[in-house]
């Protein structure tokens, strides 16, 4: 009696219990919704695109947006590209590249601007961030051309123009320092994201712990060293991550400062070469499959790069909770 | 860029969309883009607007014209033609370079014009040579729009610096077009000013400093083709071997720089060669001439300046012994979407007569498309295209082909491998061709 | 350790922090800083500490003038209203931290961190991270790394604040004997009476970046030489009145409207001739109700405190706070008598607010 009219209660209460899992779950899903259309249509549709045309000898003479029209080759890109002569070069390149403009700018360079604006007059510090951010809200083209005007030679060139004043020999920078210039350039527009980030978290650090450290007996050297730089280690990883991928996939100023060149390849990178064999066609025939075959090389290794820095440190521990604020 | 330029397009069609329902029904859209950089190459589009009464007269048709004029990198000016052709949004008349035959013939884009250009006897005056460059398959793509010549500029100035008499100077042209004056002797030329101090080491001698057109005459000069009789590709080793010592041995000699390539075109090449102070012989194209005269040299007098101190003259001779230049006409196509491909052609050819071409001749320092041109009196009064027309009896072409991006990029390729001293002639060769090799598979021939 | 302050002032641009400060601090002494938010305590404090560099005046060490030495150079222990714990460190890190700083050997780092966490009964937390302890127990890390150092100077920055009523009395009591048994001079920012009244040996008042008095706790509970201290300091505040005091025949008489209270010689003659009106101060506790008194008035509200009442009584347009036991059961409403213990009564001139009693 008790059992049978106890039944359909528990029944609808597990009913009862099971909308409210989907519901959460539901719910779960709908809010990651937004983002995951955006990854759908913005990232995994292009990727798979790119992935077929790569399969495929898609060029201007013979250009199609029909998939099922599409030449199939099968691995040939792949073929071209591993027996290029230069595709070694150009990977390493791109490894020095990104390896470089990193670790001297995206990150240290980053880290000292960040603590030496937080550590002088707040004013002071706003207007010297200020300026850095510049490079990275000019206009590429307007930003190469500065440099175009600062490093062109004699007598055009503002530094060789002051060379000459000072009765300095002249010189072709780029040409002559070529990889100085393309990490500098491209460094200086990639010092401003690691600024904001690492300024905003020193800035989130609560003074009295900074306080604390100095009276405890820390220079201020050793405040950064022992304290604010393990405090924000997590913004130091994220940027690290986010910078490499983003350094992987520029090319813009590359290509309008130096164009990959001088010479054999000096200083192109992978993406240039996509685009150099994809897009670039100055003579008509873009390689659209061809290039896709580098596009397809540069998002694996892309997506192989941001597992093992998700593995190593452990992103899931960063979105767990916000760290500084864990007091 | 390419969505700025896209977006200015949407919003252009909108505008004749528009304006085409304002006007008889039956009016006919023709929308024809341009490339060109302003003011001096205005007319490639603005000609059409002259001419639109007239063929609404002629073929009792109302019209509606739609003229679009860009001044994109080529690349992007090129890339935005392929995708609207396959998005059935291209323009009825596309203006480009007349290599584009070699990829939008295959591909369907374009209409081939054999069986009605006879029907239009404007086209019976164009200069025959320019027909060559555009064929592919056996038939004609495109109608010249222009023609131009890429002689070599050599300054007045620093040759009578060098001691030259006014005769010489004055004469090195014919000199040079007869065979006398060797490319060798313009090399030794060079190494004597720069050995006086005319010139500092370097700057005997400049070509372009991106890749270009013009490189292929060098090649063409030693003796080398790009296609073969069915119209294959082919290198010649031989060749591109005597085009890489060349360039290598003048890089060697310190008549040429080795940064040459990669220079800025703006804010230095061309106020360096326009000047004349600087660079002995500069290789350069005929259209330079009026971007000096009203950016570089407009103060101290423009044309004049430019007449008084630079000349131009044929490539002088290298391996075949010949004196030759390279044309590089620009060509109105007739998109395969085009529904009045008719009335398009009917257009093009009121535009292809010596008044009309003129216009843009003299403005531009292109050189004329029609035999009747050399003879009206606007053109022959022309100094400086006067001067000049001569070259399209000496002239060549770049190859129609699918493969031709992959060629020249691997022959730039061996260029900067030579000029840097990354490679000597034989390397640079072996690299160049390799690449071809590897790009182009069976598609090309080495000999 | 003994603290020289003269003439400090630390402004911030226009702002200014602390004005003019004098305070001498004796060695192994006890002092609070008193006073409402904003008021420059905890600016002095940090300038003390050499967060802040001084804009003008002298701080002594000792002989040893510190306006310009370095924090580190201080030894100076300080505790925070935050704790302010280092949370990328273990407890046993954070206690040892300045003695790594300072370079002291490993092995004796251990010794004198578990000492010092045995002291303050956090033994057992040393593996801990801060965020895996309650409020109490981090404020005793915090302490202990104030105090590991050996420092000459204590620094307290309101540092029961955050603590619940309960702990923070314990608190209160461990924090003044550790401080008497060590002996280290200490200084202590409250805004919290009570804790400066109990735990200090002096207590600094200020207000809006001045010191208002500089006292022990019970001078500057009887004596007030300001009206603000005599507002400030006591718990129910002082009452204050404006009144006119007359003298005749050797009898002194405040008055206001219709109240009337006779007074002696010692306190009436000074307002007597000072002329003109005078605010009279008056603690809630030196007011009774009385079956007959010098005034009568209405009681407007009753608080009961549990202990006591709160009472405040209506007489005319004045208002008085008064203490009253609460088996007397009064209510709002009824009329009652006052007595008035002028002995204990202060007097202000109205415009510089300066006692008239007690001069400085």
């Amino acid at each position: 009696m008790t059992v049978s009219s106890d039944k359909p209660k528990s029944s609808a209460a597990l009913i009862q219990s099971r909308r409210n899992a989907l519901r959460s779950y539901l719910g779960a899903y709908g809010f990651m919704a937004p983002a995951g259309v955006l990854v759908i249509v913005f990232f995994l549709i292009p990727v798979a695109i790119v992935l077929y045309l790569s399969v495929t000898n898609l060029a201007s003479s013979n250009f199609t947006s029909d998939l099922a029209k599409m030449e199939f080759i099968g691995l040939k890109n792949y073929r071209t590209l591993f027996n290029d002569q230069f595709a070694r070069k150009i990977f390493f390149n791109t490894i020095f590249y990104v390896l470089v403009t990193l670790s001297l700018f995206n990150v240290s360079l980053a880290l000292i601007v960040s603590l030496l604006t937080t550590h002088i007059d707040r004013r002071a510090g706003f207007f010297f961030r200020a300026l850095w951010i510049l490079p990275r809200i000019t206009s590429p083209v307007v930003y190469i051309l500065i440099w175009k005007r600062m490093s062109a030679e004699a007598p055009f060139g503002i530094l060789n123009q002051f060379n000459e004043f000072l009765g300095y020999p002249t010189y072709n920078y780029v040409a002559t320092n070529p990889w100085v210039f393309v990490v500098v350039v491209n460094g200086f527009i990639g010092v401003s994201f690691g600024m904001i980030i690492f300024t905003s978290a020193i800035e989130s650090i609560p003074k009295d712990l900074l306080n604390a450290s100095l009276v405890d007996g820390s220079s201020r050297l050793q405040r950064i060293r022992y304290v604010i730089l393990p405090l924000i280690r997590w913004p130091l990883l994220f940027v690290v991550t986010y910078q490499t991928l983003s350094l992987l996939t520029s090319f813009v100023e590359i290509q309008l400062l130096t164009d990959g060149g001088p010479g054999l390849y000096r200083t192109e990178v992978w993406s240039l070469t996509a685009y150099h064999r994809a897009l670039s066609n100055y003579f008509g025939n873009a390689q659209w499959g061809y290039g896709s075959a580098f596009a397809v090389l540069l998002v694996m290794i892309g997506v192989v790069l941001a597992v093992i820095y998700m593995r190593v440190f452990r992103f899931d521990e960063l979105i767990a909770e916000p760290r500084v604020e864990a007091l | 860029m390419i969505r700025k330029l896209s977006l200015t397009m949407l919003f252009a069609l909108l505008l004749g969309l528009l304006a085409g329902f304002a006007v008889a029904q039956d009016a006919v859209s023709i929308t024809i883009r341009c490339i060109a950089s302003p003011p001096e190459e205005d007319w490639r589009c603005n000609n059409f607007a002259s001419v639109e009464a007239e063929v609404e007269a002629e073929l009792g048709i109302e019209i509606n014209l739609n003229l679009i004029q860009d001044n994109a990198s080529w690349g992007d000016y090129k890339n935005e033609f392929v995708l609207a052709s396959e998005a059935g949004e291209a323009p009825d008349i596309i203006l480009s370079g007349h290599e584009d035959i070699g990829a939008w013939a295959p591909a369907g884009f374009i209409i081939p014009l054999d069986d009605v250009i006879p029907m239009h006897s404007e086209f019976d005056d164009i200069v025959p040579s320019l027909w060559e460059s555009h064929g592919y398959a056996g038939q004609i793509w495109g109608i010249p729009q222009d023609a131009e010549a890429r002689p070599i500029f050599y300054s007045k100035l620093l040759l009578r610096d060098l001691g030259w008499s006014e005769e010489d100077i004055e004469s090195l042209p014919d000199r040079v077009a007869a065979g006398e004056f060797t490319f060798a002797d313009m090399l030794a030329t060079a190494e004597a000013a720069i050995d006086e101090g005319v010139v500092d080491s370097g700057n005997g001698w400049w070509h372009r400093p991106s890749n270009g057109p013009d490189f292929l005459y060098y090649y063409y000069g030693h003796g080398g083709e790009v296609l073969d009789m069915e119209g294959n590709l082919v290198v010649d080793r031989d060749a591109l071997v005597a085009t890489y010592e060349l360039l290598g041995g003048a890089v060697a000699s310190g008549v040429l720089r080795s940064d040459i390539i990669g220079l800025d075109w703006s804010e230095v090449w061309h106020p360096t060669v326009g000047q004349a102070e600087t660079v002995l012989f500069a290789a350069g194209g005929t259209w330079n001439w009026p971007n000096w005269a009203l950016n570089y040299v407009a103060d101290r007098g423009g044309d004049e300046y430019l007449f008084e101190n630079i000349g131009l003259t044929l490539i002088p001779a290298m391996g075949t012994g010949k004196a030759i230049t390279l044309t590089h006409p620009l060509t109105y196509m007739i998109s395969s979407g085009s529904p009045h491909p008719d009335v398009a052609l009917s257009l093009i050819a009121a535009i292809t007569t010596p008044e009309h071409n003129n216009k843009h001749a003299i403005d531009s320092f292109h050189l004329g498309i029609l035999n009747a041109q050399l003879e009206s009196e606007a053109y022959a009064n022309n100094r400086l295209l006067s001067s000049a027309h001569y070259m399209l009896d000496h002239t060549t072409s770049l190859p129609n082909h699918p493969g031709w991006n992959a060629w020249s990029g691997a022959y730039f390729l061996g260029i900067q491998a030579v000029e840097t001293g990354e490679a000597d002639a034989a390397g640079a060769a072996d690299i160049a061709i390799a690449q071809m090799q590897n790009e182009l598979g069976d598609g090309i021939t080495v000999r | 350790m003994e603290i020289r302050i003269d003439n400090l002032t630390k402004k911030f641009g226009d702002v200014v922090g602390v004005e003019d400060l004098t305070l001498h601090i004796d060695d192994g002494e006890f002092v609070a800083f008193l006073g409402p938010s904003g008021c420059g305590k905890t600016t002095t404090l940090l300038t003390l500490a050499g967060i802040y560099k001084p804009t003008d005046g002298l701080i002594r060490f000792g002989d040893r003038v510190v306006n310009t030495v370095q924090p580190k150079d201080r030894n100076i222990g300080m505790v925070f209203q935050s704790y302010a714990l280092y949370p990328h460190m273990t407890i046993f890190q954070n206690i040892a931290y300045p003695l790594k700083l300072k370079k002291v050997p490993k092995n004796v780092q251990n010794e004198q961190v578990r000492q010092v966490a045995n002291v303050m009964g956090i033994g057992e937390l040393l593996d801990r991270r801060p965020g895996q302890l309650s409020g109490g127990q981090q404020q005793r890390v915090a302490l202990g790394r104030a105090l590991v150092k050996e420092p000459d100077v204590l620094l307290f920055d309101e540092p029961l604040s955050n603590l619940d009523a309960r702990l923070r009395l314990t608190m209160r009591g461990e924090i003044k004997h550790l401080q008497k048994n060590l002996g280290i001079t200490s200084i202590y920012v409250t805004h919290d009476q009570v804790e400066a009244m109990t735990m200090a040996d002096r207590i600094a008042v200020m207000n809006r970046g001045h010191l208002q008095a500089f006292d022990a706790p019970d001078e500057l509970y009887d004596r007030p030489k300001t009206r603000f201290v005599a507002g400030f300091v006591g718990n129910p505040p002082m009452n204050f009145l404006d009144v006119e005091v007359s003298q005749s025949n050797g009898h002194f008489l405040a008055e206001a409207d219709s109240i009337q209270l006779p007074l002696g010689a010692d306190r009436g003659a000074p307002p007597a001739g000072h002329g003109g009106p005078v605010v009279m101060g008056i603690r809630p506790e030196d007011i009774q109700i009385v079956e007959k008194g010098d005034v009568t008035g209405e009681i407007f509200v009753v608080e009961p405190l549990g202990r006591e009442d709160l009472i405040d009584v209506r007489v005319g347009p004045h208002g008085f706070i008064l203490l009253a036991d609460t088996e007397k059961q009064h209510r709002a409403g009824e009329r009652v008598s006052l007595n008035f213990d002028m002995t204990q009564a202060q007097f202000f001139d109205p415009q510089t607010e300066r006692s008239l009693l007690w001069r400085q």
